[in-house]
């Protein structure tokens, strides 16, 4: 049996470790859906069922086959990926499209009217997207958004299957180790509601701030 | 040779005519939807368009500033043409950049206001200069606030666009366009959407304007307003204009039936 220090210090890494993860692959999922949601409105028209095809895909595809598919695929050609890698690049493959249908939903929803009113005033389409169409896509996207996140976060669990060390790899090796698997699986639970509490709690809070929008 | 040129090199209209549409034509698929309409404004002076419902009163005005490019025909603004430009020796259709210092020279209020809806009225009014470069920020600024003043809102302008009425979303829309400086004011409908009530706030900041001399064309439904304020009525019917004169003419009881029939209701 481990000390009560070295199981605290183990779980405080697997929550740095998942935190670690869900912050990058939410990072650069956002701005790739963000990417996608640009070349959807304005792009060329062959991208316009590219998109839709590969967002498709990405969110019925189960994210653990996306995982092994990332982790032991790569080695199957001969790259040694490690498993953080390989589950931040799943990660972001699956969010990515998730995030894209959030942002390309909150686009649709800005009143379209403020489109006619900014080209009649001459407004260059750059600070209109800068300061008229962002602003109102991210208030629209925010709660989705974030709800989308809390869902992500709880995904991270399924990076323990590649044998990376976040929280549940944690809790996986304490119960094999022997210890009481309902404290470890209630630790692990209060982790994640916790976390992902906090993350809904700073939603409404900004959704407050910036109500007038 | 010099004959192509100047086939291709339309002249300019005479320098009274602050808005000149010539034989502007305008297809939906197979519908036409203008049938080539001329229509002249001068300086100063306040057009009223009317006519039934699908006759293309809408059309027409966003043919004005190009929200709708004519299919054929010649849109001139301030002395310049405006959508397209010589390439070579023929005219081509502007691209975006050029098209948005074509459109400086008209205003637009639209029936549903428009407004930013991120931004507080000071915002709406002063963003367009701010990013078109109309003056230095504090001109801008101070511009802002004296058109604010004058729609009868100095004391919103820190508000947003949902905490105001339609009536005065619609007197800042005015504003925000007036800001940007602009030779013409197109009106479409301006008080379709909004109560009697809130109707006439905003028509009096418009009879207020037309009588400080400002060229406006106004698509409208209200017949008071057209009576009261405009120079000329304009009437419109599938795609043409059908009658044009004084609204002392348009609207006698010596005006042709169907456009006394189209008034009775
Ligand atoms: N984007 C479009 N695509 C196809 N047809 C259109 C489009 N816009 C307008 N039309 C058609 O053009 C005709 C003229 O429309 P327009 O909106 O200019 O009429 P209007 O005189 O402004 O009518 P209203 O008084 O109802 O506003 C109508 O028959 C309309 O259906
Ligand atoms: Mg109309």
């Amino acid at each position: 049996m481990m000390g009560f220090p070295t199981a605290m210090q183990l779980f405080l890494n697997g929550t740095f470790q998942a935190l670690f993860l869900l912050a990058t692959s939410a990072g650069v999922a956002t701005v790739i859906g963000l990417v996608l949601t640009g070349i959807d409105v304005i792009g060329p028209r062959w991208v316009r069922w590219i998109i839709p095809t590969y967002s498709w895909l990405a969110q019925t595809t189960p994210p653990l086959i996306l995982l092994f598919l990332a982790f032991y695929g790569s080695s199957a050609l001969g790259w040694q990926v490690a498993p953080m890698l390989a589950a931040f690049i799943a990660f972001v493959f699956f969010s990515s499209a998730y995030y894209y249908e959030i942002f390309r939903a909150s686009f649709a929803g800005i009143p379209p009217g403020q489109f006619e009113a900014a080209k009649a005033l001459g407004v260059p389409s750059g600070h209109f997207v800068a300061r008229v169409v962002l602003p109102q896509m991210l208030r629209i996207a925010a709660s989705p958004f974030v709800g989308r996140t809390t869902v992500l976060f709880k995904e991270t669990s399924l990076a323990s299957a590649i044998s990376t060390s976040e929280i549940m790899s944690v809790t996986n090796g304490f119960i094999y180790a022997g210890g009481n698997p309902l404290l470890y699986v209630a630790i692990a639970g209060a982790i994640y509601s916790t976390i992902n509490i906090l993350l809904i709690r700073l939603e409404r809070y900004l959704s407050k701030r910036y109500a007038t929008i | 040779m010099t004959e192509a040129k100047t086939a291709s090199w339309p002249t300019p209209p005479a320098p009274e005519h602050m808005v000149e549409l010539r034989g502007i034509v305008l297809n939906y698929h197979k519908l036409q939807v203008l049938k080539g309409v001329n229509l002249a404004v001068h300086k100063g002076e306040t057009v009223a368009i009317i006519g039934p419902s699908g006759s293309g009163k809408t059309t027409l005005l966003r043919c004005i500033n190009y929200l709708t490019q004519p299919s054929g025909g010649e849109v001139w603004v301030g002395g310049h043409l405006v959508g397209q430009r010589p390439v070579g020796g023929r005219l081509r259709p502007a691209p975006d950049s050029v098209l948005r210092r074509h459109r400086l020279d008209t205003g637009m209020v639209f029936q549903q206001f428009n407004l930013f809806r991120n931004m507080n009225v000071l915002d709406n009014v002063t963003f367009a200069p701010l990013s078109t470069g109309r003056g230095s920020p504090g001109e801008i600024r101070a511009r802002a606030l004296q058109l604010v003043e004058r729609v009868g809102l100095g004391h919103k302008l820190n508000a947003f666009p949902n905490e105001l009425s339609g009536g005065q979303q619609q007197r800042i829309a005015i504003a925000r366009a007036l800001a940007m400086q602009p030779k013409v004011m197109l009106f479409d409908e301006a008080t379709s959407a909004l109560d009697p009530e809130l109707a006439r706030e905003v028509l009096d900041v418009m009879r207020e304007l037309a009588r400080e001399g400002m060229t406006m064309v106004v698509v409208t439904h209200e017949m008071g307003f057209a009576r009261e304020v405009a120079d000329r009525v304009v009437f419109m019917e599938r795609g043409e204009i059908a009658l044009q004169g004084p609204p002392s003419q348009v609207f006698s009881d010596k005006a042709p039936d169907r456009i006394r029939r189209f008034l009775q209701h």
